[in-house]
């Protein structure tokens, strides 16, 4: 058996047991952040949220309920703090930022989102809207073609076909389809959800190195990509960085490399973090016993 | 990942549904009602799509989409629909597919909400004069110019080369927006004017060909003008009286723009 920590899923006012992301799961992301490939991000999230638990698929979830799942094992897994570093337009200088995972995810499950809908038309077709689900849209995608994606469902002469699992593509080229629904219904529902979210800031920046800077909001959205990349910024980090972090881990400490593997990001972190006081424990003891440790060249040979 | 099959099988079940509930709309110039299908959700994000545009691209975009999408969804393709028939088609298909109840204009251009089924419903009833859809003549010292309300096709055909016109042209210039409103217009006489004929020199009005058209019209006496604007005028009024409500209260008009697909 292995450990769980649960997940509140909103749309299901439940929570769900998950297990944990390791390394193994964190570098598949890694690279395909690094491959700026943005659609097998979400398709490889999508699968690893069927990966990490026995009792839903990603198709059964909405965007925000994905973005619960994925927050929460960030949380868990990798750790609760986001850094973030921006740098001012006019002086070029960095900064830094904290977010507060743990406060996002409090808000996002907060969220008083629509309940589904159902738009009987006189074809004897029904189709089911609600909050949609597609976490990345690609640029080839208007905005009214965004919009579509709050169907979720179709009912044609009492046949239900199931559309949470489409891309957002295949999504349009069904409902363009459709006839007897009014377009402004589907654009009213989405002010309508999208108004749930009109207080959710989870960053404010204020550039230290411009006084005349006003603070700047960073909203999540439920028609735009604003979500993604939360999730993009939770899980990025350098490929380098991590491979570095693998060798110190098998080479230097000893661990195997399926142990390493199976273990996750925030657990590496704290066999890594562990060895760097060692080693700083070592320097300071040796720059204690031999002062000149470092100075001058030996000589004597 | 949706499986093909699935996804295969919710168009196909979505156009046997279509393909059984097509809605009939009257077309004057055939003095009948015809099958046509219904309006589709792609329909309208095309609609509203023009309308994201400037004012005078939105328009000319949108007087061709909604010709195609009339051409589209017409179950007799061999039937010849004038631009005659466009307001009272639209209108007909727009409300059968999503409909009765929609927005129409005041004098004050304010929205009204409105039911037009009885509207809708005594189209048939609306009078076209027996010779409006007869090639006509104007003859002036030695100038005869043949007119006859445009096709459909004859429309689009124009109004292709009157949109990628306009969207060649610089916005920030008056000049040159004073210049496109002006190309609309003659291009508006190019659409109805069938051929020229100034002395031995006969030009037939190919429209495929209407830049080069306009110079003719522009070369034009304006007492010939003038005349061929009444004849034009004269089938406009014939169009519009299907956008004319007649509520009794005031003056009402269908808009035919991307609102209308859009609102109720």
């Amino acid at each position: 058996m292995s450990f769980k920590y649960p997940v509140y899923i909103p749309s299901l006012e439940k929570n769900i047991l998950f297990r944990e992301l390791h390394n193994n799961h964190y570098v598949v992301i890694l690279k395909f952040l690094a491959n700026k490939d943005n659609h097998n991000v979400e398709l490889y999230l999508n699968s690893l949220i069927d990966q990490l638990n026995d009792e839903i698929t990603h198709d059964q979830l909405n965007k925000v309920d994905k973005l619960c799942v994925l927050l929460t094992t960030r949380i868990m897994c990798v750790g609760p703090e986001l850094e973030l570093t921006m740098t001012c337009d006019k002086t070029q200088q960095q900064y830094t930022g904290k977010i507060n995972l743990n406060d996002v995810l409090q808000m996002v499950s907060d969220l008083q989102l629509i309940k589904s809908r159902v738009f009987d038309l006189k074809n004897n077709i029904k189709m089911h809207a609600g909050v949609p689900v597609n976490l990345y849209y690609s640029d080839d995608v208007d905005i009214l073609d965004i919009l579509t994606d709050t169907i979720n469902g179709i009912t044609v002469q009492d046949t239900h076909y199931n559309m949470s699992d489409m891309t957002i593509h295949q999504k349009n080229a069904v409902i363009d389809q459709v006839s007897g629904l009014n377009f402004s219904h589907i654009v009213q529902l989405a002010n309508e959800s999208q108004q749930s979210l009109r207080d959710l800031i989870v960053f404010e920046d204020k550039n230290p190195h411009d006084e005349q800077a006003s603070v700047r909001e960073y909203k999540l959205g439920l028609y735009d990509n604003t979500m993604f990349d939360m999730i993009t910024m939770c899980y990025s980090s350098n490929l380098n960085n991590y491979y570095m972090s693998m060798y110190t881990l098998c080479n230097t400490m000893g661990f195997s490399a399926d142990y390493i593997q199976n273990i996750t990001p925030v657990e590496s972190n704290i066999y890594i973090n562990q060895k760097k006081q060692e080693v700083e424990q070592q320097k300071q003891q040796q720059t204690q016993s031999n002062p000149t440790v470092g100075g001058a060249m030996p000589t004597g040979f | 990942m949706s499986t093909n099959s699935n996804y295969d099988q919710i168009i196909q079940a979505i156009n046997d549904t279509n393909n059984n509930h097509d809605v009939s709309v009257y077309v004057p110039s055939v003095s009948r009602h015809v099958k046509f299908k219904p309006m589709t959700i792609n329909h309208q994000k095309k609609i509203i799509s023009t309308a994201l545009d400037n004012t005078l691209i939105s328009n000319a975009n949108h007087s061709i989409l909604a010709s195609d999408i009339i051409n589209e969804c017409c179950r007799e393709p061999d039937i010849e629909l004038y631009t005659l028939d466009k307001n009272p088609i639209l209108v007909g298909l727009r409300c059968e597919t999503l409909g009765y109840d929609i927005n129409a204009q005041n004098d004050e251009g304010e929205s009204i909400k409105t039911n037009i089924e009885t509207h809708v419903q005594a189209f048939s009833s609306i009078e076209i004069p027996s010779d409006l859809m007869n090639t006509q003549e104007i003859v002036h010292d030695n100038i005869k110019i043949k007119i006859k309300p445009p096709t459909l096709e004859d429309d689009t055909r124009v109004g292709k080369q009157v949109y990628n016109n306009i969207k060649s042209n610089n916005f920030d210039n008056a000049d040159d927006i004073r210049n496109t409103i002006g190309d609309a217009i003659i291009y508006e006489y190019v659409k109805y004017i069938k051929s020229v004929e100034i002395g031995d020199i006969h030009v037939p009005f190919d429209h495929d060909h209407a830049i080069e058209l306009t110079r003719v019209v522009e070369s034009l006496p304006i007492a010939v003008s003038s005349q061929i604007l009444k004849i034009i005028n004269n089938i406009k009024s014939i169009e519009n009286k299907f956008l004319q409500l007649n509520d009794q209260e005031q003056q009402l008009t269908i808009v035919t723009d991307a609102r209308f697909y859009n609102s109720e």
